[in-house]
């Protein structure tokens, strides 16, 4: 098989605990090599996933907290978002590759068995940038590995995010509305899945908006990269 | 669509087409894609391999202009003033000869025998008959360093220059120097196609330049590969009859190319690996510091760089010596104090195998039988010695432990070379 980031070849080192286990193996996309690159999440800020040498509130997150109180969030990051994974993006969202899309399913296939929830739902892209990229890059990177529940919409935006400096995306309004079926939803655990979390913008929204439609659930985020 | 059918002679192609029912052809880059590999969520196809370009999908167009060779009659576009050896001016002769009778035509030259210069009368008639000219290298290097030259030798002719970087505008001219890859952006649009190291990496492993080329040139338009080190796929065509062949087995200065010496040095890695250098090369060295003479040593692995360099400032605290690799950020920096003899050694890998000169230095290959060494680029590293008509000779050694195919077959293409040459 060839390794999804760099295109070599190479064949996944099979471990006597993949061997003995009971379950589906989960196939690596990507070569050892590239896996070292990468830098998994390990200690974090509790708030926003950030990887630090302590696990306290970063200084976004103390922001964040002295701004809005009340809203926590959970999220957890898998890798930093370094130079291999943003020209991974690159790769997958700008110039659409969408072969990508299976690149991390092993490393997020991993997490979600060890954290379970009870609804998943993706990050929705506005219709634009669906036609335009002919995919959801989130649904994308998730749907093989959990059942997804579309119950967000976005409205169209002038600008994308990801063009915006750091204090204009702070400023961006209430991007989402609720579309599901709130009864289904109430009193479960909801994780709610993104590509990348840098200001945490996106990631409130999309949890007030949830939790605003619903309003006893649990709500934690996931993303790839922080 | 609208602006399209207003533009005359326009021609659409479908971006993609249907060969099986499971397989497709992408149009711009020919390879072929398994549908369900290359399907988007919303269900269109599209192709992975020419991504870089922009993504095309199966309901794309592809839309293209006839060349109509409007380009202003030039009488004498050629402002080069050098002058060509009888042998080049031969090879020249043929050259043209090829452009007139509009052939595809492999020229297998070796290594320092004045490639680029034998191609300007060629260029120079094609260009006063008003044919469009594109000049072609797998490499930005090589690019980069063909465009000042031949900015002087067609002084009155705009050339555009394509590669990945460029980020000048596209520009219709009728002289274009560009990267293989940009080939894919042309269609139909040559009348004379120049690909320079046609062995080189990327273009001999991908089957997607080699089509690239065959679609930019026009139908009745003629190509010319230009080589040190023809591959069996080219060797192969000529048998066929689809190519001619014309040698050029003698280097401008008139002397032959140094025979590599091939010394076997069993346990090279394990030494390294010991933190000391192997004897056969440690003597080598020593003679060669000794003599002041200056040197290439090629190794086959990025990772080796960092091994053997500890180890030379140990045992020779007086060599100014540098280590470059493809990821150098320094590199061109570092190849120029080489030129400029800043620099007695270039420690380095397979990146500085072919187009950069450095007159009078000596090659020394370590690990010359590792598989990332192929023939063509023992060759083109051998072909690195005795480039300037002052410093004519110069020692090639390859070190290996064991022959391998490539060690073989490099040091066979040499004696070859330099037999036909009419050397011994």
């Amino acid at each position: 098989m060839n390794c999804l980031l760099c295109q070599q070849s190479f064949s996944q080192a099979l471990t006597l605990a993949d061997l003995l286990y009971w379950r589906p193996l989960l196939t690596e996309r990507i070569c050892s090599h590239c896996q070292r690159k990468l830098q998994p999440i390990t200690i974090a800020c509790p708030e926003c996933g950030r990887a630090q040498n302590k696990c306290e509130y970063c200084r976004d997150c103390q922001r964040w907290l002295r701004t809005q109180p009340d809203q926590e969030l959970h999220n957890h990051a898998l890798f930093v978002y370094n130079a291999v994974l943003q020209d991974f993006f690159k790769r997958y969202k700008s110039l659409g590759d969408y072969r990508l899309r299976q690149a991390f399913n092993a490393d997020c296939q991993r997490w979600f068995r060890q954290h379970p929830a009870d609804v998943y739902i993706p990050i929705p892209t506005d219709t634009d940038s669906y036609t335009r990229r002919g995919f959801n890059p989130v649904v994308g990177l998730y749907a093989p590995c959990v059942p997804l529940t579309n119950c967000l919409k976005k409205r169209p935006q002038p600008i994308k995010q990801a063009h915006k400096k750091r204090q204009a995306r702070l400023r961006t309004p209430q991007l989402f509305y609720f579309t599901g079926d709130a009864a289904q939803l109430s009193g479960k655990r909801i994780l709610l899945l993104d590509d990348i979390y840098t200001t945490g913008r996106t990631m409130r929204h999309a949890q007030a908006c949830l939790k605003m439609a619903v309003p006893n659930c649990q709500v934690n985020t996931f993303t790839l990269a922080r | 669509m609208a602006t399209m059918n207003n533009i005359p002679h326009l021609q659409r192609r479908s971006a993609m087409t249907e060969i099986s029912t499971n397989w497709l052809r992408c149009t711009r880059c020919g390879s072929r894609q398994l549908k369900q590999q290359v399907q988007l969520a919303d269900g269109r196809y599209y192709c992975p391999d020419c991504l870089l370009l922009g993504r095309i999908c199966a309901d794309d167009y592809l839309v293209d202009l006839a060349e109509p060779n409007d380009f202003p009659r030039k009488v004498q576009p050629l402002t080069w003033t050098g002058k060509l050896t009888e042998a080049q001016k031969t090879a020249a002769t043929m050259i043209q000869q090829h452009f007139i009778q509009r052939q595809d035509h492999l020229l297998w030259a070796v290594t320092g025998a004045g490639k680029t210069e034998m191609l300007f009368p060629g260029i120079a008639w094609a260009l006063k008959q008003g044919l469009r000219v594109g000049i072609a290298s797998p490499r930005v290097d090589v690019c980069l360093e063909l465009m000042p030259r031949l900015q002087v030798a067609f002084a009155d002719t705009p050339i555009m220059l394509l590669h990945g970087r460029q980020n000048e505008p596209y520009q219709y001219t009728q002289l274009v120097l560009c990267t293989t890859h940009q080939l894919l952006r042309f269609y139909h649009a040559f009348d004379v196609l120049i690909i320079d190291e046609v062995d080189a990496f990327p273009y001999a492993q991908n089957p997607q330049l080699a089509f690239a080329t065959q679609q930019a040139v026009k139908i009745d338009g003629a190509r010319l590969f230009l080589t040190a080190t023809p591959s069996r796929l080219l060797l192969q065509q000529v048998r066929q009859g689809n190519l001619a062949l014309s040698y050029l087995p003698r280097r401008y200065h008139g002397y032959p190319l140094p025979q590599p010496k091939v010394r076997l040095c069993f346990k090279w890695q394990q030494q390294l690996r010991q933190r000391r250098l192997p004897n056969l090369l440690q003597h080598l060295l020593t003679t060669k510091i000794s003599q002041q003479q200056r040197f290439l040593l090629f190794v086959p692995r990025i990772e080796l760089l960092s091994v053997i360099a500890p180890i030379l400032w140990e045992q020779f605290p007086d060599l100014k010596f540098a280590v470059v690799h493809a990821a150098d950020s320094q590199r061109l920096v570092k190849v120029q104090q080489m030129r400029q003899k800043y620099l007695d050694c270039l420690v380095t890998t397979t990146i500085l195998e072919r187009g950069v000169t450095f007159p009078g230095i000596d090659v020394i290959v370590l690990g010359a039988d590792d598989a990332v060494f192929s023939a063509a680029a023992l060759v083109q590293m051998a072909g690195r010695v005795g480039r300037s008509a002052a410093q004519p000779t110069g020692a090639v050694d390859f070190i290996c432990a064991g022959l391998s195919r490539g060690v073989k077959c490099a040091c066979q293409q040499i004696k070859q070379v330099n037999r036909k040459a009419g050397f011994k």
